[in-house]
């Protein structure tokens, strides 16, 4: 895997920590864990396609 | 080709968009893509999300970029939402669509007051529309979403239709036969498309118990089918939307009962429809699965079958 597509994986993962970390501070909310969980599953099929 | 606003991706750039997907032509897909401004490995935004669904667009074997049935609702009352394009997929849409008056011409294509368009400011929820559009148009594609379908937990909430509605028979005969494989969960929803639902009916077919019809105002269909469609097995009854002043939609009044000027915005819906001759009334108040009693929605209750409920539209 290429430097530059880790750091897009990082940026990806760090957008998931801050939606988790404004959730922490505005109250549960599934529409924010669907967007959590819209976002892992890029991370997911982003990575895989890595190893591929 | 037309060119799209360079600066965000803008309704009618999305438009354009979905008009290419669902044409499958993806040598224009793959353009107005590229035209979209941004760095694709930007999490969340535009470029991020129109990459990713176009990657799968190419090579549908591929895992899908979005869950199909997104989770909505409130902390102790979760319920799973269906949605697929505004527009594109409401054969029955009129003035929602087009604008009070009208035509029904391709100029005039979301000019109406449909709040679905709105949702297309989070590029999650349109490639979320976009995809389950592309995958209710092919067998494999449904195959897909029955297998999602049948994941989902036992005795939740499912709302057929957020965004979106039945656009043809097939997928109307589709869906009520997926409802059936699933007794446990219960599932309703909002539709204009009046007519797939007399038309299955005159085939003799019977609806299932557990999916209940809200059948929402602004449709192209006059009185006498809605009249009809009002006496099917599986309708609730109606929703519609009714002017109130500026000043509730201004204060987000119409939100959540717990907002300030709720309670007042409530009256001016209930007044606005007893003025239009609906003997049994409820004003939504905005916050789904919070609006009678603990774990039930008003638009999915078999109690309020012929009450019709309303929420409010600015003029």
């Amino acid at each position: 895997m290429e430097k530059q597509q880790i750091r897009a994986l990082l940026g990806q993962l760090i957008s998931v920590q801050s939606l988790l970390r404004k959730m922490e501070e505005t109250g549960f909310d599934w529409e924010k864990i669907q967007e959590i969980n819209d976002n892992l599953r890029l991370i997911i099929i982003d990575l895989e396609k890595a190893i591929d | 080709m037309k060119t799209i606003n360079l600066a965000k991706l803008s309704t009618p750039g999305k438009i354009d968009l979905a008009s290419a997907a669902l044409a499958n032509d993806i040598v224009t897909l793959s353009k107005l893509i590229a035209l979209i401004p941004g760095n694709e490995d930007d999490a969340g935004t535009t470029k991020y999300f129109a990459i990713r669904f176009l990657r799968w667009f190419e090579n549908q074997n591929d895992s899908l970029p979005f869950a199909i049935f997104a989770a909505q609702g409130n902390v102790k009352l979760p319920f799973y939402a269906f949605s697929s394009l505004p527009g594109f997929d409401c054969p029955g849409a009129g003035a929602c669509l087009y604008g009070e008056g009208k035509e029904r011409i391709a100029e005039n294509f979301a000019k109406g007051w449909c709040y679905s368009f709105k949702a297309w400011r989070y590029p999650a929820a349109f490639f979320r529309q976009l995809q389950n559009s592309v995958l209710l148009r092919s067998s494999a594609g449904r195959s897909l979403v029955e297998s999602e379908f049948l994941m989902i937990p036992e005795n939740r909430t499912v709302r057929l239709y957020v965004d979106g509605d039945f656009a043809n028979l097939a997928i109307l005969r589709f869906w009520m036969n997926l409802t059936k494989k699933r007794k446990d969960l219960g599932i309703y929803g909002y539709s204009k498309s009046w007519q797939l639902f007399l038309d299955l009916e005159k085939q003799g077919y019977e609806f299932p118990a557990n999916y209940l019809l809200n059948v929402s105002s602004g449709s192209k269909y006059g009185n006498k089918v809605k009249e009809k469609v009002l006496g099917l097995s599986c309708t609730r009854g109606e929703f519609v939307a009714v002017p109130v002043a500026r000043k509730h939609i201004a204060s987000k009044a119409y939100q959540d009962k717990d907002n300030p000027g709720s309670k007042e915005y409530r009256k001016e819906v209930l007044q606005r429809l007893k003025e239009m001759g609906h003997a049994k009334r409820f004003a939504c108040p905005g916050n789904c699965g919070n609006c009678i009693a603990k774990k039930d929605h008003a638009c999915g209750s078999d109690k309020l079958r012929g009450v019709t409920i309303a929420i409010g539209i600015h003029n």
